[in-house]
């Protein structure tokens, strides 16, 4: 999928504005939201939040994972597992990205905030690809990866999924005989016993 | 390394690739298969090589006509190679589509020795598929690479770009005064982010 | 303006509102995006939104053209045209590349009224199909030796991969799904809610139709 396609599907999430106009409830096909009233804040999805704040009609309400604490101990956390942690939401990127791209100035520390958020996507974009590599080696034909976002599963896209095709394919044209080890693997920290490296 | 249908190109081209074989019988006005040959007559017990596509058709036949051997880039010398560390390889060179015929081999292999090396070595080599695909210089990083290796990596680099240019758009919350005094870093922030 | 009156199925006379079917289409446009083999359509939820955005559109407009409410809905519909518009074109794109085995399996599953593909779907791949063969033979095979003129159906047919490995969220827990290994030392796994997982598509693929799982 393309980045974009994710960053659609995140836009749907929703997210609290403080509207400078007043307006009645209105009745969308997602959802019903409102009523607007100026300086009170509602929830909408991200998607108009955006438009709104385009045409100067709102301020956008930081997420409560916003905040530079939370984020430090998330980046604490992140660095010291060797697994990976459970994401403040499942577009946490897409969130970041488009509230601090379209209204850097409703976000306080909005710049510390896009570093430190850029810091956990790259702590995690490298053990995704240790990861892999992990998977490949220790087996490839199935793995568990609980709390990756949809927008970093799309990263290893097709490398991984290719690769692990072509492993099955091979031992199924070579018709190998000798016994192939457990093909399990494991991403992350959670769940039963079947997922041993 | 989808490559099986029956317009694969990849698959033609691979069955294409001569491999050793043993003739099992006399087979007359056939001796135009051994290039050395001065007969018309092919005599059992020749040793020659033939495309895969000819050599399975001959092999599957009861009896069979022929017996195959294996190309030596998957004998023992090789294999000990690649087991060793299979990314100093160039595949490239050894055979760019070494997985696709080692398929091919793999079956007539009973030790099933020549198929654990094809995995062994497509385990090991993937994290040159990951460095291929972020690599700053791709050409020399995919050089080594087979063919479907390359393909892979390629894919692999084209969903590492879309990714970096999605980070990249949009709006540099910076201000202009910032971005003024702060021209090189700002160049560096926009490139890791936004 | 009021889009969520509640929507009546016509089969079944199930009342459904409209966000409802807006989750269940996004979801089907994910995993039809994601998943090797054509799935069943859902015609029922397509058509029911198009019922919706016209009407929608009937009202927009009576309003004012400045009017925020105005550009707002227009900004929804866009929204949902797209996962329409992607969604059957990607199961077009389906029917083209798996032509053959598509219509075989699809006849066996219409005499059991387990469709997959809408009537104009059908039609369009069986004519797909028959212009393939004919161009077909119009440009290679009319022209060679007369043995190799038949056009082999089983031959040209391309299959889905549905081995590949896919990556899933579990909507529910199901215990017990059966990975193939191929040297007949077959694995047990537990998906349980909320976990994710990347596997091959076989075993998991019914879960994907009955909507147990997420294909992400």
């Amino acid at each position: 999928m393309d980045p974009y396609e994710i960053e659609f599907i995140g836009e749907n999430r929703i997210i609290s504005i403080i509207p400078n106009f007043t307006y009645d409830k209105i009745y969308l096909i997602c959802g019903e939201f409102g009523p607007f009233r100026a300086g009170l804040p509602m929830n909408v999805p991200l998607w108009l939040a955006l438009m709104l704040k385009q045409k100067q009609k709102c301020r956008i309400v930081p997420p409560d994972w916003m905040d530079m604490d939370a984020l430090e101990n998330i980046k604490e956390e992140e660095k010291r597992s060797r697994f990976f942690t459970k994401m403040p939401n499942e577009h946490y990127m897409v969130e970041a990205k488009l509230i601090l791209g379209a209204a850097s100035e409703d976000v306080p520390n909005a710049s510390e905030i896009k570093t430190v958020i850029k810091d956990i996507w790259d702590i995690r974009m490298s053990k995704l690809r240790t990861s892999m590599d992990a998977l490949m080696k220790s087996g490839g034909g199935y793995g568990r990866l609980d709390h990756l976002t949809m927008m970093e599963i799309n990263s290893v896209k097709p490398l991984l999924p290719a690769a692990m095709d072509s492993l099955l394919r091979i031992q199924m044209k070579s018709k190998k005989t000798t016994p192939a080890n457990l093909n399990v693997s494991s991403f992350s920290q959670s769940g039963g016993s079947s997922q041993n490296i | 390394m989808e490559f099986s249908n029956y317009l694969s190109i990849t698959d033609i081209l691979v069955t294409n690739e001569r491999i050793p074989c043993k003739f099992l019988h006399d087979l007359p006005k056939m001796g135009f298969l051994d290039p050395s040959a001065a007969d018309d007559d092919l005599k059992a017990g020749t040793n020659a090589e033939i495309p895969i596509w000819l050599a399975e058709s001959l092999y599957t036949r009861r009896p069979p006509l022929v017996n195959v051997e294996l190309p030596k880039t998957y004998k023992d010398s090789y294999r000990e190679i690649l087991n060793a560390d299979a990314c100093t390889v160039d595949l490239h060179k050894l055979g760019q589509h070494f997985y696709e015929l080692g398929c091919y081999v793999a079956k007539h292999d009973i030790k099933g020795e020549v198929g654990s090396t094809l995995i062994n070595t497509l385990r090991q080599r993937f994290r040159m598929l990951l460095s291929a695909s972020v690599a700053t210089d791709s050409i020399s990083a995919m050089q080594p690479l087979s063919a479907s290796e390359r393909l892979q990596a390629a894919a692999a680099a084209r969903t590492e770009r879309n990714l970096a240019s999605w980070l990249q758009r949009g709006d540099c919350p910076l201000t202009t005064a910032n971005m003024v005094a702060n021209h090189r870093k700002r160049k560096r922030a926009e490139m890791e982010m936004f | 303006m009021d889009s969520n009156e509640d929507i009546y199925l016509s089969d079944n006379e199930e009342e459904i509102t409209a966000e409802i079917v807006l989750k269940t289409l996004q979801s089907a446009w994910q995993n039809e995006r994601l998943a090797p083999e054509i799935l069943p359509h859902r015609s029922d939820m397509v058509e029911c939104m198009l019922g919706q955005l016209q009407h929608m559109e009937r009202n927009i407009s009576k309003l004012p053209k400045t009017d925020l409410r105005a550009s707002i809905h227009k900004m929804e519909i866009s929204r949902i045209k797209f996962i329409i518009c992607n969604y059957l074109k990607i199961r077009l794109n389906k029917i083209e590349k798996y032509c053959i085995p598509i219509i075989k399996d699809e006849r066996q599953r219409t005499d059991s009224g387990t469709n997959y593909l809408t009537p104009s779907e059908y039609k369009y791949a069986q004519e797909y199909l028959l212009n393939m063969e004919n161009h077909m033979k119009n440009v290679i095979l009319n022209k060679v030796p007369g043995n190799m003129q038949s056009f082999d159906m089983n031959k040209m047919a391309e299959h889905p991969n549905l081995q590949t490995h896919v990556f899933l969220k579990a909507h529910e827990t199901v215990n017990g799904v059966v990975l193939e290994d191929l040297v007949g030392e077959d694995e047990e796994i537990d998906l349980e809610e909320g976990s994710q997982h990347i596997l091959q598509y076989k075993p998991i693929a019914d879960l994907v139709k009955n909507g147990k799982v997420q294909l992400v």
